[in-house]
């Protein structure tokens, strides 16, 4: 029976130059990530981006990646930064757009009441502050530990390692 | 131990079900990832970071000290903007080398390598800077990753390694 290629391993290649072992990281982690970057932004083709942003940045950061860490959780934080960025931005083209917004005809976009359970979820999470919406996916659905997340936040530095 | 909701396990669940993957997405990603290779280290160097070193006893009299030099100069492009030389110091006594890594230098640890002292116990290195916030680090022996214990911490860039940061100021 093979025994599954490690993620450390995975990375070890890429830095080597060889772009198949890059790949199987993307195959690996791809789906998780295009799902906290969904459940973040509440938008397919930012989330996309955003995905892909963050493992460019990745990709050309490998050798600042350190193996005490899980790699799937650098690589989520690192998303996590592109998802606040963008969240930002949206923010900001938001506020161009209400005078916009204000002229709608809102009974044609408004939510049906019955739009299944999966949609009141998605609304919910859009409800929350972002902090608190990153934080709850971290932990809930990604399934890091508060260690994982809290390197990062801006939590204070480890003053015994400086690992923050 | 507390129970949980079970219409939070619910809710969980619900954001737990996979987004379908979208293959012109995946394959757009991988030629961006492409395009954008690594940046390496030198292989030894890259093979001994990626053993994570023990901390070592550089930290025994390590300290830094930071020098802005007064006296503005021309930018890179020989422009009208300031530049300002900065020196940077590190106090690593028995170490092979220091390097300087930071976004005035793209992160590379090959690009401005520290000098030694005389006596070998300190490192340093003047390099001039524009003005405003940057963040930066030493890199020793090509495998440990150190901040400036002296100056502020840089926010976390999410990459997991600290690095501090300098505020240059358009004039001094």
């Amino acid at each position: 029976m093979g025994v599954p290629v490690s993620d450390a391993d995975l990375v070890r290649r890429s830095r080597g130059g060889d772009p198949a072992a890059f790949e199987a990281l993307v195959d690996r982690h791809y789906p998780d990530c295009l799902r906290y970057a969904f459940r973040m932004l509440g938008d397919r083709a930012e989330a996309e981006e955003a995905v892909q942003d963050a493992f460019v940045r990745a990709h050309r950061a490998l050798w600042r990646y350190r193996e005490r860490d899980q790699f799937r959780a650098w690589l989520l934080r690192i998303l996590a930064n592109r998802c606040r960025t963008r969240a930002a931005a949206a923010q900001r083209r938001l506020r161009h757009l209400e005078a916009f917004a204000a002229s709608v005809d809102r009974t044609a976009v408004a939510p049906q009441p019955n739009g299944g359970f999966g949609r009141a979820v998605q609304r919910a999470l859009a409800a929350l502050p972002a902090e608190q919406r990153e934080a709850f996916l971290l932990k809930h659905v990604e399934e890091l530990d508060y260690n994982e997340i809290a390197r990062g936040s801006r939590a204070p530095a480890c003053p015994r390692c400086g690992c923050g | 131990m507390i129970d949980r909701d079970p219409l939070l396990d619910r809710v969980i669940a619900e954001l737990k079900q996979p987004i379908e993957v979208d293959p012109a997405a995946r394959k757009r990603l991988l030629d961006a990832t492409r395009a954008s290779p690594p940046r390496s280290l030198p292989g030894a160097v890259a093979a001994a970071l990626w053993r994570r070193p023990a901390l070592v006893a550089l930290a025994a009299a390590a300290g830094i000290v930071l020098a802005v030099l007064a006296g503005p100069g021309a930018d890179e492009e020989g422009g009208e903007r300031w530049t300002t030389p900065v020196r940077f110091a590190l106090a690593a006594p028995a170490v092979r080398g220091v390097a300087l890594v930071g976004d005035f230098n793209d992160w590379d640890p090959k690009a401005t390598p520290l000098e030694p002292s005389g006596s070998g116990d300190e490192w340093a290195v003047t390099v001039r800077l524009r003005p405003g916030r940057h963040a930066y680090a030493f890199v020793v022996d090509g495998t440990r990753w150190v901040p400036d214990p002296t100056a502020p911490r840089a926010p976390d860039d999410g990459f997991g390694v600290p690095s501090s940061v300098i505020l240059i100021p358009e004039r001094l």
